[in-house]
């Protein structure tokens, strides 16, 4: 603690107790108004008592026995801050269609019509989309509520030669699996499109080296893919990799390995 | 702290691996419940992540600043379950070890609860538990003296005296 805060004299003594009930919450209401009245004069003493009494006053857990929360609560945290710093998926440019509506409105009936349509059409694909998004969002929660949840980050896969210029080296994710449900749910950002004429493919890899196909997909135009399928039974998984694989997907894989990612087995 | 602020999900995982014993602690010792101290581990460091900018480091140190916010939602947890169970059956049971740091900073944690343990030794029992009520449980003086039979003034001494005692006891360190 600070040797320099030993007070002088009884008016001070006075105000580092009253400091220390304020912290713990305490202080009636004339004794919380002094103290925050001297926090606020913007006196640099009344900020140093101040962050003396919050010490003292919450060391105090520190002589609890401490015990760790069990693994799973880290996960379940770490999977939700990571989701929360993917990009998110880009809205539709109100401007362009209030320029539309402006131009229908000069007296071009027909095309009023037509583009009133269109819309209506557009509004209800934003509609549907933003429920879509709601329910994987919802999904998204129940899966990461739910107990015995394993992990895998996926990563750019790196070989020799492979560009630094490379954007599949911008992409990152994670699958995550849950066992009760026995769902997976995959989430990527910043990936870029597959080669022309090929899609992503997922493959699950047992401690054996066998490699089950798990589902094909394609990034959205923002490089986004959030995708839940059931998974294989009874095929214990090790590592998770995506490859990219002629449309419809392969039983075997023949691509490169882009991402790829050890599933972690956490604790209950 | 910084680095959470500007959005480093590595900088909460140190910061969760260091301090997450903390928090699931004062959870068991407020909330009585594994689970509900579990779920305040979630909260407090996913406030940590999500209202970054709250945290003023002129005021308080990281460590000071994450056990003020886990025992104040300790607190309102407890206050809207109305439980006030103090979980201390739950603090005798087997200790887990903390994971995820290093042994020099686990040496370090070390020392500093050795510290406060021993600054509360000092304590009479009196002191200690009129202390622990304010603290883990939220309690005014009044309810203080109403949960140890005590008189008002007397409550409001053992207080006083107690932390100027804890006070004075961690600048002699």
């Amino acid at each position: 603690m600070n040797e320099g805060l030993v007070s002088a004299n009884p008016m001070r003594e006075e105000l580092e107790q009253l400091m220390m009930l304020y912290v713990v919450g305490l202080a009636d209401e004339s004794e919380t108004a002094r103290v925050e009245e001297w926090l606020a004069s913007g006196d640099p003493v009344a900020q140093a008592v101040y962050a003396e009494a919050s010490a003292v006053v919450h060391s105090l857990p520190q002589a609890l026995p401490m015990r760790s929360p069990p693994r799973r609560v880290r996960d379940q945290l770490m999977l939700r801050v990571l989701a929360s710093t993917q990009q998110p998926i880009q809205k539709t440019d109100s401007r362009t269609w209030g320029t539309w509506v402006t131009w229908s409105a000069g007296g071009l009936a027909a095309v009023l019509a037509i583009t009133t349509v269109g819309l209506w059409q557009i509004n209800r694909q934003t509609q549907s989309q933003l429920a879509m998004e709601m329910e994987q969002e919802s999904r998204t929660n129940r899966l990461v509520a739910s107990p015995y949840v394993r992990l895998a980050k996926l990563q750019a896969e790196s070989f020799p030669g492979l560009p630094m210029t490379d954007p599949i080296r911008q992409a990152g994710g994670g699958l995550m699996y849950c066992a009760a449900s026995n769902q997976f749910q995959l989430r990527i950002a910043k990936l870029c499109p597959p080669p022309p004429g090929r899609v992503y493919e997922l493959w699950l890899i047992s401690s054996t080296g066998e490699k089950i196909p798990a589902g094909t997909f394609v990034p959205d135009p923002n490089g986004t893919v959030t995708h839940f399928f059931q998974a294989p039974q009874g095929v214990e998984f090790e590592i998770a990799a995506i490859t990219d694989e002629p449309p419809g997907g392969s039983p075997t894989p023949t691509g490169r390995i882009r991402l790829k990612g050890p599933l972690k087995i956490l604790d209950p | 702290m910084r680095r959470i602020a500007s959005r480093d999900p590595n900088a909460l995982r140190a910061m969760y691996d260091k301090y997450s014993s903390m928090v699931y602690t004062i959870g068991l010792r407020v909330l009585g419940r594994p689970e509900e101290a579990e779920e305040l581990v979630s909260e407090v460091f996913w406030e940590l992540w999500d209202k970054s900018s709250r945290y003023d480091r002129s005021r308080a140190a990281p460590t000071t600043y994450l056990v003020t916010l886990a025992r104040s939602r300790a607190i309102d947890r407890s206050r809207r379950k109305a439980n006030r169970t103090t979980g201390t059956v739950e603090l005798v049971e087997e200790i887990s070890p903390v994971i995820g740091i290093t042994p020099l900073e686990d040496a370090e944690l070390d020392e500093q609860r050795e510290r406060v343990r021993e600054a509360l030794k000092g304590l009479t029992p009196n002191h200690r538990q009129a202390i622990e009520s304010a603290y883990y449980d939220g309690l005014s003086h009044t309810e203080i003296a109403e949960k140890l039979g005590k008189p008002l003034g007397t409550i409001k001494t053992y207080i006083r005296q107690g932390l100027i005692h804890l006070r004075d006891a961690l600048r002699n360190e």
